[in-house]
C-alpha cells in the first residue's frame, strides 16, 4: 500500500487559524507499528501508578456506606469519630451543608442526606492509619429512616412507587422519569408499520456493566495552603482541575491535577470522581498532610457510575422483498441513582435511525431512575444497547422473512445520511464505506457457507455463524477547546505539551508521532509532557474515543508551525525560499536536494530566543457534514445444546476506520473492544438482591470478566481510506469496536440453534432455558414464527 | 486495599500434637491456616457471626509433616496429606495414571495461582459460595443467623437442586467428588486420638451450620484412597461459565470396574459404579440410583442415558436454576460414555 | 477489637537480593514488596485472589501474592516483575511484549509477566536450555488467573510465542 501524501486539503483540517502548508513528501512515521512509549516502564515495573505513591506524612481516608437502598438520614454524630486520637477530620452531611461535587460538570450534592442507593458515601474520615480510620467508621453514629426501594423500572414507574432521590442536582422528573421523556421521529411510523407486509417485534433485555478496571480508584490530596495538588487514577486532569476548583471554591490555578499512569477507565474515570473531591476537601482541612484515598474492589462495584440497563422493544416493519417500512424503537432505561450523562440520549439515534435506509423511524427513550447506584458512560455508552437492538431485530426479521440476514441488510443499505429526524437535512457523510466492511467480514467469516457449516455440525454441538453492522457517532465534542503546544530548544530538543491523560490505548504514543511527521523526525526525538495541569493547555479527558481527533489536529497545526518557523530561519540562512525547504529525515533542505541544508539541531540552534513554541487549537466540527464511524463484526459459535457451553472460535471484525496513525495500537483497541463486548455478551452478570437493593456481586469472581480462555484470537482486516476531516484521516477507535461484537455473537448463537436470546449475559443457563421451550414449543405444536423466547425469568 | 485483613496472631505449629494443643488453648478464636486462599478472603471481608467469630489466630499447619507427602498404602492405595497442594496432586504421576478422576478434578479448581497454594484438606474444607453467606450484610444460618436469604432470593449459579433442605447452597468442592468416586476416606487427628471417616460422611448436610463433621480442634489430616480394582477407571467432568476460575455449575466423578461376563461371551459388565455428583448439592451428592441402573450391566448407550435420568431423578430446582437438572444429566451421560470409551 | 500483635522479622529472598522485614503477621507478601520494599511493581487490583495483578513467583510457582502472608516467606525465594530484566537487558517477554504491543493500561502487566516467567522456566528453563515448549493452550491456561480489561490476550499469545522462539534460540535476555 502506498503512503498517503500529507495532511488533509487546505481547509479541512479542524483548527483555528493558520492552516500549515501540506508536508509535501511521503509519510515516514505515520501508520508504523511504534512501540507504545510507555511500554518498557510497564514491563518492567517502573511506571507509577496513583496507587503506588506514597507521600510523607499522609493520611489514610476510608469511607462510611449506607446499607440502605432507600433512606433518609435522621441523625447523624461523627463527634466521637472526631474524637478518637489518630482522627484528622470528617465529613458528612453534618458540615457539608451546600457542598457538591461535580462530575461533566453536573453538580452533586457532597453528602446529600437523602440515600439513593446501598452502598451511597454518607461519611467519610482521615486518620493516621487505615486501622484508626476504620476504628473511627465504627463510631459514627447514623439512624436512618428506611423508605421502601424502587430497584427495577417497572416498579419505579408505578404510581405509587417511592421516589428515587437523585444524586445529580435535580433535573426535570415526573415521578421517577426523567423529562422530557425523548422521542425522536423521522417520517410517520405508524403508517410505515401498516404499510408493511410484515411487523416482527423483538424485546430485549440488556442489562448492566461493570468497568472492572484493574485499577480501582486511588487519590492522593494535598494543600499546602495555597496550592492543592492532586494525583490520582483519572482519565483527564484538566476537567478535574476545574470541577475540583468550581467544587472547593478554589481558582483554577490553584489546582493542579497530576495522572502519569492508570490502571483502567473505560469511562468510569472520565470526570472528576467523587472520592478526588472528598480527598481533596479533607486535604484542605489539614495543610501539609497529603490524604490517601483508595477504594477497595467491593467499593469500586458499590459505588461508581456503570452501564445503563435497558429493555427495548423493537418493531420493524417491511415488505415481503425486505425492504424496510417502518423501524420503531422504545427503550425503557434504567439509569439507576442519577445518570451523570443524561441527554446524550441522541447516541441510540444513529444506529437506530441512520443505518438502514427507512423513511419512517421512532425512537422512544423512557429513563427511569432506580434505588441502584448511579449511571455512567462506559465503553460505548448508548451504542451497545441501541447497536446490540437493531442488529438482533434484523435478524430476527430476516428469519422472519425467511431472508439471508446479510443480503436483508444490504437491500436496507443507506449510502448516505438520512437526517436524524423530521428537522435535520441530509447531509454528506465525512466517510461511509461500511459496504466494503459488511463484504470483508463476510468474505472472511465465510458466511456463503454458513448453512453448510451449520447442517454439518453433528451431535449436542451445532456451529453457527452471524454478523452485525454499527453506526455511531465519535469525532470530537463540545467545547472543542482543545490546545496543544510544541516547542523547540535551542539544542534540537523538542517536546509536546499537552493536558492529556494515557488510559492505556496509547494517546501519548500518537500525539508525537504527529508531531515527528511534521517535523521530519523520528518519532523517539519527540518528548511528550502529559498528565499534568502545570503546563499545559485544557485538553478533555480520554473519553469518547475523542483524543486523536481533537488534540490530533492542535498537535498537527502547532508542529508545523514550528517547521515553518524553523524552515524560515534556515532560508533565511541559505538564502532560499522557505517554500522550497522540506523537514525529512532529521534534516531541513532544499526540496529534492537533501544536501542543500542542514540538520534538525543546527537549524533549532539558529533559533534567536530560548524556544520556539507554536500552540495549535481545535476548531469545532463543522455543521455540514455528518461525523460517523463505521464498521461490522462477524462472528462463529460452537453452542453445546447440552451443556449451554458457548465458544466464540472466531471474531472477525472490519473498521472502517480511516488510516491508522500506529496500526498496532488499533489493533490492540479492537482486541479490546472485542473482549469488553464478549464479555457483556457471554458472561459478566451482576446479581443484585431484590429485597434488600444490595450488590451480591460485588467482586470479580462472581462477576465473570473474560479470561484469556474465553478470547479468540480477533482478526481485523480493516477498510482504510481517506477521511480529510481526521488527522491523517484516523477515525476514533476506542470504543467502536466494542459495539458489534454482542450482536454478532448472538445472530450466531441464533444460528446455530435455530432460537434467539434475547438476554444479555447469553450464559449456559440461558441457552439451556431457550432450548428448553423450544423442546415445550414445539410438543406443544405451537409454532411461533421466528423462534420462542426463552422462559421467562424472575 | 492495604491493611484490609483484620490483626491476628499467626503460630507455626510443628507437629499435631502443637496445633491442637493451640487450636484448643485459643478456642473459637483460632482456625486452622493451610493454603489461606479461601480463608484469608473471608477474614478480608469480616465474614462472620454468631458461632462463626472473624479468627484471631491462625494456626499454620503448612509445616506438620503428617500433612505432606503422597505416599503409596500398604493396600496400594494412596495416602495424600492435608496440605499437599493441588498443583502436586495434579502433576503426580500416580494420582494421573491409577486415579485419573482426581487429578482432573485438582487440575479444574480455580486456577494456576491458586492451585500453587491451594491445599487438598483447604478444598474439601472450604466455605460456600453462596452470595449472600460471602456478604457481610446478610447473616445468615451458617453464620449464625436465622435466615436463609437465598429463598425465596437469588439462586441461580452456586446453589443446588438435589439434597437441599434449609440450606440450598451448592458445595464448592472439586476434589470432593472425585475423592466419593474413589471411595476415599479422610483421616482427622482429634484430641481423643486420629480418626478415619468415610468421604461421604465426612460431609455434613444442609441443616447444619458447619458443611463437614470436623469437631472444634480437630485437623484434617490426610485423605486416603483404596487401590482401584483391576481394569478400574474413573473421570472427571466439570461445567462452569468461564473456562478457569469458576466453580461449578455442574460437575461429576465416575467410576467403575469392568467385569467380564460369565462365559467370557458378551460385552464387560460394569461393577461398583459410583455417580458422584458436585456443584448441584449441598455436599458431593452420591447418585445411587445412577449406580443401581448400571450396577452388573453392560454399559450400553440406552442404559448410560437411564442412569443420567435417574442422576437427577430427585432433583427439585430452586426458582432459577432449573436449567441445572438438564446440564447434569448431560454431564452424567457424557461422564458415562467417556468411561465407557476408556474402558474399553 | 484489636489484638496487640508484635511484629517479627522475615528474612527472604527478593530478585536475587536477601531482604529482611519486620512484619506483623496480618501483612500479606504483596503489601511486604509495595510497602516494606518500595517494590511497587507488583500490583493489588483486588486482594481477593480473584483477579491476578498481585502475581509473583514463590519458590518456582506463580501465586497470588495477596494471599500470601509475609510471616510464611522466611527463607523463600519470590520473584517480581522487577527482577526480570538482567544485567544484559530485557527478559525477552518484556521484550516481546513491547514489540507484540501486549500492554495497554499496564495494570495487570506486572501479574502476567511473573505467570508467563513461571511457565517458561518450567518448560523451557530459564535460560531457554530444558528441552520443551509452550504452545496457545499453554499459555492461555498459564494466564487463565490474571484478567486483563484491556483486553491484551490475543497479543499476550502473541508474544509469549516469540519470547519462547527467542529463549529456545538462546538468545536469552537482551537490550
Amino acid at each position: 500500500m502506498t503512503p498517503p501524501v500529507g495532511p488533509p486539503p487546505k481547509g479541512r483540517l479542524l483548527v483555528h487559524g493558520e492552516v500549515p502548508p501540506p508536508l509535501g513528501r511521503e509519510l515516514a512515521v505515520i501508520g508504523r507499528s511504534l512501540d507504545r512509549r510507555d511500554a518498557l516502564e510497564k514491563v518492567t515495573g517502573a511506571a507509577i501508578y496513583s496507587s503506588d505513591m506514597t507521600r510523607p506524612g499522609m493520611l489514610h481516608a476510608k469511607i462510611l456506606r449506607s446499607p440502605h437502598p432507600h433512606a433518609r438520614i435522621r441523625r447523624m454524630d461523627t463527634s466521637r469519630a472526631a474524637a478518637l486520637p489518630g482522627v484528622h477530620a470528617v465529613l458528612s452531611c453534618e458540615n457539608t451543608e451546600g457542598w457538591h461535587t461535580y462530575w461533566y460538570m453536573i453538580a452533586q450534592p457532597g453528602f446529600p442526606r437523602d440515600i439513593a442507593y446501598s452502598g451511597q458515601e454518607v461519611a467519610v474520615v482521615a486518620a493516621e492509619t487505615i486501622d484508626i480510620a476504620t476504628q473511627a467508621l465504627g463510631l459514627i453514629e447514623v439512624e436512618y429512616d428506611v423508605l421502601p426501594a424502587a430497584l427495577t423500572p417497572r416498579e419505579a414507574m408505578k404510581p405509587d412507587a417511592p421516589r428515587v432521590p437523585v444524586l445529580d442536582v435535580e433535573r426535570p422528573r415526573e415521578g421517577n422519569v426523567q423529562q422530557p421523556v425523548y422521542v425522536r421521529q423521522r417520517g410517520d411510523v405508524d403508517r410505515g408499520l401498516a404499510e408493511a407486509d410484515l411487523v416482527s417485534e423483538s424485546h430485549f433485555s440488556l442489562p448492566t456493566q461493570y468497568h472492572v478496571d484493574i485499577q480501582t480508584r486511588c487519590c492522593i490530596a494535598e494543600w499546602d495552603g495555597q496550592r492543592l495538588t492532586v494525583h490520582e487514577a483519572s482519565q483527564g486532569v484538566w476537567n478535574v482541575k476545574r470541577e475540583l476548583a468550581k467544587s472547593l471554591g478554589l481558582q483554577e490555578d490553584q489546582v493542579r491535577v497530576v495522572v502519569q499512569s492508570m490502571g483502567g477507565g473505560f469511562g468510569s474515570k472520565a470526570g472528576a470522581q467523587r472520592v478526588v473531591h472528598y480527598a481533596a476537601r479533607l486535604a484542605m482541612m489539614r495543610a501539609g498532610r497529603p490524604v490517601r484515598l483508595e477504594l477497595t474492589r467491593p467499593e469500586e462495584f458499590m459505588s461508581h457510575p456503570r452501564r445503563y440497563a435497558g429493555e427495548v422493544t423493537m418493531r420493524l416493519g417491511a415488505k415481503r422483498d425486505g425492504t424496510l417500512t417502518a423501524l420503531d424503537a422504545e427503550i425503557v432505561l434504567d439509569i439507576g441513582s442519577g445518570s451523570l450523562y443524561a441527554g446524550r440520549y441522541t447516541m441510540t439515534l444513529h444506529q437506530i435511525s441512520e443505518l438502514y435506509r427507512c423513511a419512517n423511524v421512532r425512537v422512544r427513550i423512557v429513563a427511569v431512575y432506580t434505588n441502584t447506584g448511579p449511571t455512567g458512560p462506559q465503553r460505548g455508552v448508548l451504542d451497545p444497547i441501541a447497536t446490540f437492538s437493531t442488529e438482533a431485530a434484523i435478524d430476527d426479521l430476516a428469519a422472519r422473512l425467511g431472508m439471508d440476514p446479510l443480503a436483508l441488510r444490504l437491500k436496507n443499505y443507506a449510502p448516505d445520511f438520512q437526517g436524524l429526524d423530521d428537522t435535520t437535512p441530509p447531509l454528506p457523510y465525512t466517510s461511509k464505506h461500511l459496504d466494503v466492511c459488511l463484504a470483508t467480514v463476510a468474505e472472511e467469516i465465510g458466511w456463503e457457507s454458513r448453512d453448510r457449516k451449520r447442517t454439518a455440525s453433528k451431535g449436542p454441538v451445532r456451529r453457527g455463524v452471524g454478523m452485525a453492522a454499527y453506526c455511531i457517532e465519535r469525532g470530537g465534542y463540545a467545547p472543542f477547546s482543545a490546545k496543544a503546544d510544541v516547542v523547540a530548544q535551542p539544542d534540537g530538543t523538542m517536546e509536546v505539551q499537552a493536558g492529556v491523560v494515557e488510559i492505556g490505548a496509547g494517546q501519548i504514543t500518537v500525539l508525537p508521532m504527529i508531531a515527528a511527521e511534521e517535523l521530519g523526525l523520528p518519532a523517539e526525538r519527540i518528548n511528550i509532557r502529559h498528565g499534568d495541569t502545570d503546563g499545559t493547555h485544557y485538553a478533555p479527558s480520554s473519553h469518547a474515543s475523542r483524543i486523536t481527533s481533537e488534540v490530533g489536529p492542535a498537535v498537527l497545526q502547532a508542529a508545523a508551525q514550528v517547521r515553518q518557523r524553523l524552515c524560515e530561519l534556515v532560508a533565511e540562512r541559505m538564502e532560499v525560499s522557505p517554500h522550497d525547504l522540506v523537514a525529512q529525515g532529521g534534516r531541513i533542505h532544499v526540496r529534492g536536494a537533501a544536501e542543500r541544508g542542514m540538520t534538525f539541531e543546527a537549524a533549532c540552534a539558529l533559533m534567536p530566543g530560548p524556544e520556539i513554541r507554536a500552540t495549535g487549537s481545535r476548531a469545532p466540527n463543522p455543521d455540514d457534514v455528518i461525523f460517523r464511524l463505521f464498521g461490522a463484526h462477524g462472528v462463529e459459535v460452537e453452542v453445546d445444546t447440552e451443556t449451554g457451553e458457548v465458544r466464540v472460535l472466531r471474531i472477525v471484525c472490519s473498521h472502517d476506520i480511516g488510516r491508522p496513525i500506529n496500526p498496532k495500537l488499533v489493533e490492540s483497541q479492537q482486541h479490546g473492544g472485542a473482549v469488553m463486548g464478549l464479555g457483556y455478551g457471554l458472561y459478566e452478570e451482576a446479581e443484585m438482591d431484590r429485597k434488600s437493593g444490595v450488590l451480591l456481586t460485588p467482586d470479580v469472581h462472581q462477576y465473570r470478566v473474560p479470561t484469556s480462555l474465553e478470547t479468540p484470537l480477533i482478526e481485523a482486516r480493516n477498510v482504510e481510506r481517506e477521511d480529510a476531516f481526521y488527522p491523517y484521516s484516523a477515525k476514533p477507535v476506542g470504543e467502536a469496536p466494542l459495539v458489534g461484537v454482542m450482536p454478532a455473537v448472538r445472530n450466531a448463537i441464533m444460528h446455530a440453534l435455530g432460537v434467539g436470546i434475547d438476554a444479555l449475559p447469553i450464559t449456559p443457563a440461558r441457552i439451556l432455558e431457550a432450548l428448553a421451550a423450544q423442546r415445550a414449543a414445539a410438543r406443544t405444536a405451537v409454532a411461533k414464527p421466528g423462534g420462542a423466547r426463552p422462559a421467562a425469568e424472575q | 486495599m492495604l491493611d484490609e485483613l483484620p490483626p491476628f496472631d499467626h503460630v507455626d505449629a510443628a507437629s499435631l500434637a502443637e496445633a491442637m494443643a493451640a487450636l484448643a488453648a485459643h478456642g473459637p478464636r483460632a482456625q486452622v491456616l493451610a493454603g489461606g486462599t479461601d480463608l484469608l478472603g473471608l477474614m478480608k471481608d469480616r465474614i462472620g457471626g454468631r458461632g462463626m467469630p472473624v479468627p484471631e489466630v491462625l494456626v499454620n499447619v503448612k509445616r506438620i509433616p503428617e500433612l505432606h507427602g503422597i505416599a503409596g498404602t500398604a493396600d496400594g492405595g494412596l495416602r495424600i496429606g492435608a496440605a499437599v497442594t493441588l498443583a502436586d496432586l495434579e502433576r503426580h504421576a500416580d494420582v494421573t495414571a491409577r486415579f485419573p478422576a482426581l487429578a482432573q478434578a485438582a487440575a479444574a479448581v480455580a486456577t494456576t495461582q491458586i492451585r500453587a497454594m491451594g491445599t487438598v484438606g483447604g478444598n474439601l474444607c472450604q466455605r460456600p459460595w453462596c452470595w449472600y453467606f460471602r456478604h457481610p450484610q446478610f447473616p445468615c444460618l451458617k453464620r449464625g443467623g436465622t435466615q436463609c436469604f437465598a429463598l425465596p432470593g437469588s439462586n441461580r449459579t452456586y446453589f443446588g437442586v438435589l439434597g437441599l433442605g434449609v440450606c440450598v447452597m451448592s458445595h464448592p468442592s472439586d476434589l470432593a467428588p472425585a475423592l466419593v468416586a474413589l471411595d476415599a476416606r479422610v483421616v482427622i487427628a482429634g484430641a481423643s486420638g486420629p480418626r478415619t471417616v468415610p468421604i461421604e460422611q465426612f460431609f455434613r448436610g444442609p441443616r447444619s451450620r458447619t458443611e463437614t463433621v470436623l469437631e472444634p480442634g480437630e485437623i484434617l489430616v490426610a485423605v486416603e484412597v483404596p487401590a482401584p480394582a483391576p481394569g478400574a477407571r474413573s473421570l472427571f467432568l466439570k461445567h462452569r461459565v468461564r473456562g478457569t476460575w469458576d466453580f461449578a455449575l455442574s460437575e461429576v466423578a465416575v467410576s467403575a470396574t469392568p467385569r467380564s461376563a460369565a462365559g467370557g461371551n458378551g460385552a464387560d459388565r460394569w461393577h461398583d459404579v459410583r455417580v458422584a455428583l458436585g456443584g448441584v448439592a449441598p455436599f458431593p451428592y452420591r447418585a445411587v440410583a445412577a449406580e443401581t441402573v448400571l450396577d452388573g450391566h453392560a454399559p450400553s448407550e440406552p442404559l448410560l442415558r437411564e442412569a443420567a435420568e435417574a442422576a437427577v431423578g430427585r432433583a427439585r430446582p430452586l426458582p432459577q436454576n432449573g436449567y441445572k437438572i438438564d446440564l447434569t444429566r448431560a454431564l452424567v451421560a457424557r461422564a458415562l460414555t467417556a468411561l465407557a470409551a476408556d474402558l474399553r | 477489637m484489636t489484638t496487640a500483635v508484635s511484629t517479627r522479622p522475615v528474612s527472604l529472598i527478593v530478585n536475587g537480593q536477601p531482604r529482611r522485614v519486620e512484619v506483623a503477621p496480618r501483612r500479606t507478601l504483596a503489601e511486604l514488596l509495595r510497602e516494606d520494599l518500595g517494590l511497587t511493581g507488583t500490583k493489588i487490583g483486588c486482594n481477593r485472589a480473584e483477579c491476578g495483578s498481585c502475581t509473583v513467583v514463590l519458590d518456582g510457582r506463580a501465586v497470588f501474592a495477596c494471599s500470601v502472608l509475609a510471616v510464611e516467606t522466611a527463607g523463600r525465594v519470590v520473584e517480581t516483575v522487577e527482577g526480570l530484566a538482567g544485567p544484559e537487558g530485557l527478559h525477552p517477554l518484556q521484550s516481546a511484549f513491547i514489540e507484540h504491543d501486549a500492554v495497554q493500561c499496564g495494570a495487570c502487566i506486572p501479574g502476567i509477566l511473573m505467570s508467563l516467567k513461571a511457565l517458561l522456566d518450567d518448560r523451557l528453563g530459564a535460560g531457554g536450555d530444558v528441552g520443551g515448549d509452550v504452545d496457545e493452550r499453554d499459555i492461555r491456561e498459564a494466564v487463565g488467573g490474571n484478567l486483563c480489561r484491556c483486553g491484551t490476550y490475543p497479543n499476550t499469545v502473541k508474544a509469549t510465542l516469540a519470547a519462547a522462539r527467542a529463549l529456545r534460540a538462546g538468545r536469552g535476555a537482551r537490550p
